[in-house]
């Protein structure tokens, strides 16, 4: 009994200095569907109707329905991890009764950012696709340009602005605000670090659960590790070393 | 025995010991660059706008982090021995040590020393530990007295935890090893960092402004040695304090380990659990060192090492946008909402059960200004006549923040520069005299200069609670000012 109360006050003051622990709940819950359907029939098909659609209308309808909700679920999946810290600063940086509501603020904003990307990316792959070239040429030409983004300096600058916090007023709409535009300046500041990973996805699918777990993973360590100024090289060879495979073995998705 | 450097002078500027340091740093000035003994290869550890030749650990000096203190220990610590060859290969004292610059004194003590000062050693002799100008501030340089609230220890000698956030902890925020990041502690907030800026005066690329305010130039200035001898003896110091000070017993402090260069040049490695008796593990004391059993306990971390309290600091104020610090006086509206308002008007808050905390944070800069802003709670800006060490809170230095900015550069963690304050006693101390009312809440940002964006943000209480409601129209909204000021 004494254990057990004792784990529980233990876990109680974990979760008081991590407030943003329900966004990481909403995090697990994405993967979680994301796998769910991954495994279902139904999101095989919806996968290949998405990849395979060559009309932009048959691809603006996927991007207004299916995909859209895909790809949200994608982008919290993937980008929502990285934001945690920032999640966790709105909350422990608000009064006590406003925590939850600047964090979801916050954490709306920020996915509302990275969902707009989305509509924005899916449809530039339609209309590339429509445009008709080989399927493999758009696989590879994504790699190329997230692997070459990888290594340029604006990239790790993006990765070190993305991770500003900005104080934040304490009340009224100015605290909701502030909360938003927080949100939304660190989703646009991870759009441009993260971007051209992100279009890759657009590209494959949303149905890649080894590659979106293996850039998520990238993704984080490259953000919150010390290591950080040092992975730059690494992924952007693991994305070369993807193009090249693509190339040399890989057919038309 | 690491000695009082003023106190070797009392007769004679250029008594033996730091005259046979200035012979030593010739004689590893003359070396060149690759030899790991050299003066320009020490410095290029702590940091260098160099690349680093193969083999070589260069830019790995810690700040911001835990690891400040025991990382400046160890680098110290072989730089002396080098140093101590050097004495002897030349006939000096077989007992060298580092002398420390004690600045926290009176008059001459809080100058910079006499030999620092004189172009030439006894012999006529170019001195080596003779900077021109623009190397150091002019008035350093020319014999100014430093600031009582600069040289102070007594805000990192008042911590109690070797860690923090949430409060000013001693030594610094809990993070992997971490050449730059924002969680400094309070000794090395104060006066480890104000000491640098106010020696080093203007940075400059690539070390042709003032050395110590940078620190990919710092460690060529050979009173960046004394300086942090002094910080070391400090932290000796605080260990001894009876009030629970005791460094980390995590493992992932003790058994970090770092890689330096001896006095024959081979590379060393030494942990955190291998430096923490200066006495036993490094064969070192200082003149003034506390008796070794007030230490004992303390320094093997046998205390626990409170890591996180039961609740995480309460928000109880803030400002309402960022502030930017451009050269003038400055007043900033800072609100505290109507559910905390009771918290900092508590008798908690004035007896100092509950502590206070100020934050001033995500301070963004190109680079640092090579200023000091000193920041004074509620100290009217039309009293000439105010107590200001009634009012003061803590200082702010941009130093390091080039640093923060590299892209480059591992550093975990947010990058953005963070001055935590425990101003508790100033809180409780204003709200005797005047209780707190709507009114009565405004903090004073005083600065020296100001070229940098600073973002004060809120103050923390760890109070939880709703407090009183209160309406609207009741909500205290009152000024932060930035001033300006001169040392």
């Amino acid at each position: 009994m004494t254990d057990r109360s004792s784990a529980v006050r233990r876990m109680g003051v974990t979760l008081a200095w991590r407030p943003e622990w329900p966004v990481a709940v909403i995090v697990v819950m994405a993967w979680v569907a994301l796998i769910a359907i991954h495994a279902s029939s139904s999101m095989q098909g919806a996968h290949a109707a998405h990849v395979g659609a060559a009309a932009p209308t048959a691809l603006l309808a996927a991007v207004g329905g299916w995909a859209l909700v895909s790809w949200a679920l994608m982008s919290v999946a993937m980008m929502v991890p990285v934001t945690l810290p920032a999640v966790r600063h709105v909350g422990l940086n608000s009064i006590r009764r406003r925590r939850r509501r600047a964090m979801a603020l916050y954490a709306a904003s920020y996915v509302a950012v990275w969902v707009a990307f989305g509509v924005l990316a899916l449809v530039l792959v339609a209309a590339l696709r429509s445009t008709g070239p080989d399927e493999r040429l758009l696989v590879l030409g994504t790699l190329v340009i997230a692997a070459l983004w990888q290594l340029t300096r604006w990239k790790r600058r993006a990765v070190v602005a993305c991770q500003r916090t900005v104080p934040l007023p304490p009340t009224g709409w100015r605290a909701d605000a502030g909360c938003v535009r927080f949100g939304v300046r660190q989703a646009g500041r991870c759009v441009v670090s993260c971007g051209p990973l992100m279009l890759l996805m657009a590209v494959i699918g949303h149905g890649n659960l080894v590659v979106m777990a293996a850039l998520t993973v990238g993704i984080v360590a490259e953000r919150r590790t010390s290591i950080r100024g040092r992975l730059a090289v690494p992924v952007g060879g693991a994305l070369a070393a993807a193009a090249v495979w693509t190339v040399l073995f890989s057919g038309a998705t | 025995m690491r000695r009082d450097v003023w106190g070797l002078q009392a007769d004679d500027p250029w008594d033996p010991i730091t005259e046979a340091y200035a012979r030593a740093v010739a004689v590893m000035q003359a070396r060149p660059i690759t030899d790991p003994t050299s003066w320009s290869y020490q410095a290029a550890i702590h940091a260098t706008f160099a690349a680093a030749p193969p083999g070589a650990v260069w830019n790995d000096c810690q700040h911001g982090s835990w690891y400040f203190l025991s990382w400046h220990r160890m680098y110290l610590y072989y730089f002396e021995r080098i140093v101590r060859a050097a004495v002897q290969s030349i006939g000096g004292p077989a007992d060298f040590a580092i002398p420390y610059w004690n600045y926290d004194q009176p008059f001459p003590n809080n100058t910079l020393p006499q030999p620092f000062r004189e172009p030439t050693l006894p012999d006529g002799s170019p001195n080596p530990l003779f900077l021109p100008p623009p190397s150091r501030r002019d008035s350093i340089a020319n014999g100014a007295q430093l600031p009582p609230a600069a040289t102070s220890s007594s805000a990192a000698m008042a911590t109690t935890n070797f860690i923090g956030p949430p409060g000013p902890g001693f030594g610094g925020g809990v993070l992997p090893p971490t050449h730059f990041a924002g969680s400094a502690g309070a000794l090395e907030q104060t006066p480890h960092n104000v000491i640098h800026v106010l020696v080093g005066g203007n940075p400059s690329g690539q070390c042709q402004g003032g050395l110590m305010v940078d620190p990919r130039c710092a460690a060529l200035d050979p009173i960046f040695w004394l300086h942090h001898a002094n910080i070391d003896r400090l932290w000796n110091r605080w260990l001894a304090l009876d009030n629970g000070s005791a460094n980390p017993d995590e493992t992932a402090w003790l058994d970090q380990s770092f890689t330096f260069r001896d006095e024959t040049g081979a590379a060393v490695t030494l942990t955190g659990a291998q430096i923490v008796d200066s006495a036993e593990q490094l064969h070192y004391v200082y003149d003034d060192q506390p008796p070794a059993q007030d230490m004992a306990v303390s320094m093997n971390g046998t205390f626990p090492t409170p890591r996180e309290p039961a609740e995480p600091p309460e928000m109880v104020a803030a400002t309402e946008q960022t502030v930017d610090l451009v050269g003038d006086a400055r007043s900033i509206q800072l609100t505290v909402p109507p559910s905390t308002v009771s918290l900092l008007a508590s008798d908690d808050v004035r007896t100092g059960a509950r502590a206070l905390y100020l934050n001033v944070e995500d301070i963004e800069a190109e680079q640092n200004p090579g200023v000091v802003y000193v920041v004074f709670l509620n100290m009217a800006s039309d009293d000439p006549g105010a107590d200001r060490a009634r009012h003061h809170v803590g200082n702010v230095t941009l130093f390091g923040i080039e640093q923060m900015n590299d892209p480059d550069a591992a550093h975990p963690g947010v990058p953005g520069l963070r001055h935590t304050f425990d101003v508790t006693r100033v809180v409780g101390e204003l709200n005797e005299s005047r209780p707190v009312g709507p009114e009565r809440h405004h903090r004073d940002l005083r600065t020296h200069h100001a070229d940098a964006a600073t973002r004060p943000g809120g103050s923390h209480g760890r109070r939880r609670g709703n407090g009183c409601r209160r309406t609207r129209a009741d909500r205290p909204r009152q000024p932060l000012r930035v001033l300006r000021d001169h040392w």
